[in-house]
């Protein structure tokens, strides 16, 4: 307390004009209009020039992995493309509807994600203004990454793959079984397939693709392998778990599919309902 | 001892309707004119007796400033200018200090250490007075063409305002 007082005594003149300056300085910015906009404009300068710094700092240490998965992408639309040179040779007759047509992509960047709760959601930078829609799919290169629930102008909300109400129709399209693919929590790297009967022949390493059934994914889009299954006793249908291709902590460029035709379809689905 | 405490008040009373009454209605528009603000009141500050203690007075150039913000309808910013007077008000004072040193019983006013002295001190202590004040005024150093402007268009007239007060009073303490 001695001391204390010592240092006023010693102090006392710069600490009080501190202490009034600190004052003026909230009354300024409290109460001048001016002023007020100036500082918080400021502020909000300063933040925001962090969080660009912070973002490109960031930017710089993915660089590595997002050249990885660019390259594997072309890799794979390589492939994709000497597929269509052969079938052009092979088909002298040209099909009416290519298959790909259907579907659009609309390129985005993951700029929230989370993995570890109950539910999880992630946020895009595209919204209303680039033609994305609720209910539209999100995939990556590596297979599904969730569904658009809620747009705004500029962003979109995506209910993750690993999201307790997230049902993705999906099978082993080689031999013909489609079932449901859920995530029961827990790990992000395992989800399991629903409904596929027991008299199917699954075996371990088999790919589990999406079905296309449902009208927000396009078919054949892997997504994982069988990683282990069980037949419950009472049950007609297998347990199977899958682990996932892809790694839904590292999402980082998605495409968002838009199905131009899917409100005609969907509208005879529903009269079909109603009749 | 009593007698100096009510010549302070009342010049404090003085200067702050004057400089919020008269001086603040003192403002023209134009080009070179719109950047005059005369602004004598920290001569208040100037004028306390050197034996004021220093948190007292930088106390009481804040309170004037804080008075006048009343009438200039901007709370804080002649105030914060007020308190960074009198904490400034050491500076000169070291500076300029006479041979034998200041008697701590007088105030540094012109009867007792003379015109030219008291040139000095003015000047100084209104050039850091105005410099701060506009620096908060305009709030950011984006303005610095204004602040300057400012600065250099209202010292000469406040320091006359400053001479004149010294002339008419003649104030001893």
């Amino acid at each position: 307390m001695r001391n204390l007082i010592q240092l006023f005594i010693r102090n006392g003149g710069a600490l009080v004009f501190i202490g009034l300056e600190i004052l003026c300085f909230l009354m300024i910015i409290q109460f001048n209009d001016v002023h007020n906009k100036i500082f918080f404009s400021s502020l909000n300068n300063f933040g925001g020039w962090i969080d660009a710094k912070t973002a490109k700092t960031q930017d710089y240490l993915h660089l590595q992995r997002i050249v990885d998965d660019l390259t594997a992408e072309n890799a794979k639309l390589y492939e994709k493309l000497e597929f269509q040179e052969e079938r052009q040779k092979l088909d002298t007759v040209p099909t009416f509807s290519t298959a790909d047509s259907v579907y659009q992509f609309i390129p985005a960047r993951v700029i929230k994600n989370s993995i570890n709760r109950p539910n999880n959601y992630l946020r895009l930078d595209v919204g209303r203004a680039d033609g994305v829609e609720p209910n539209m799919g999100v995939i990556s290169q590596f297979g599904v990454v969730g569904i658009v629930i809620d747009v705004s102008e500029n962003y979109a909300l995506v209910m993750s793959l690993l999201h307790q109400q997230s049902r993705i129709s999906a099978g082993l399209s080689e031999k013909g079984y489609f079932g449901s693919l859920i995530w029961p929590g827990g790990s992000p790297q395992y989800t399991q397939l629903m409904d596929i009967p027991k008299h199917a022949n699954v075996a371990k390493g088999d790919l589990i693709e999406t079905s296309g059934y449902s009208l927000i994914f396009p078919p054949h889009l892997p997504l994982g392998r069988i990683e282990s299954f069980s037949k419950a006793d009472g049950s007609s249908t297998y347990e199977i778990e899958v682990k996932l291709l892809l790694d839904m902590a590292k999402v980082n460029y998605v495409y968002v599919v838009k199905i131009p035709d899917r409100d005609e379809q969907k509208t005879l689905e529903l009269q079909m309902i109603h009749e | 001892m009593n007698s100096i405490i009510f010549t302070t008040a009342l010049r404090f009373l003085g200067l702050v309707f004057f400089q919020g009454l008269l001086l603040q209605r003192f403002q023209l528009g134009g080009p070179i004119l719109g950047h005059l603000f005369v602004i004598m009141f920290p001569v208040f500050i100037m004028l306390l007796p050197l034996r004021t203690p220093r948190p007292l007075l930088i106390f009481l150039g804040f309170l004037i400033g804080l008075a006048i913000d009343l009438f200039y309808d901007s709370p804080g910013l002649h105030a914060s200018a007020g308190a960074f007077t009198g904490y400034f008000r050491k500076f000169p004072l070291k500076w300029l200090a006479p041979r034998g040193g200041y008697n701590v019983n007088y105030s540094p006013t012109v009867r007792r250490y003379g015109w030219n002295w008291f040139l000095k001190y003015s000047a100084l202590m209104l050039g850091a007075h105005l410099f701060f004040y506009f620096c908060v005024e305009a709030f950011t150093f984006a303005f610095y063409v204004d602040i300057l402007l400012n600065f250099l268009i209202s010292f000469p007239v406040s320091m006359l305002f400053i001479i004149m007060f010294q002339r008419i009073f003649e104030p001893l303490d």
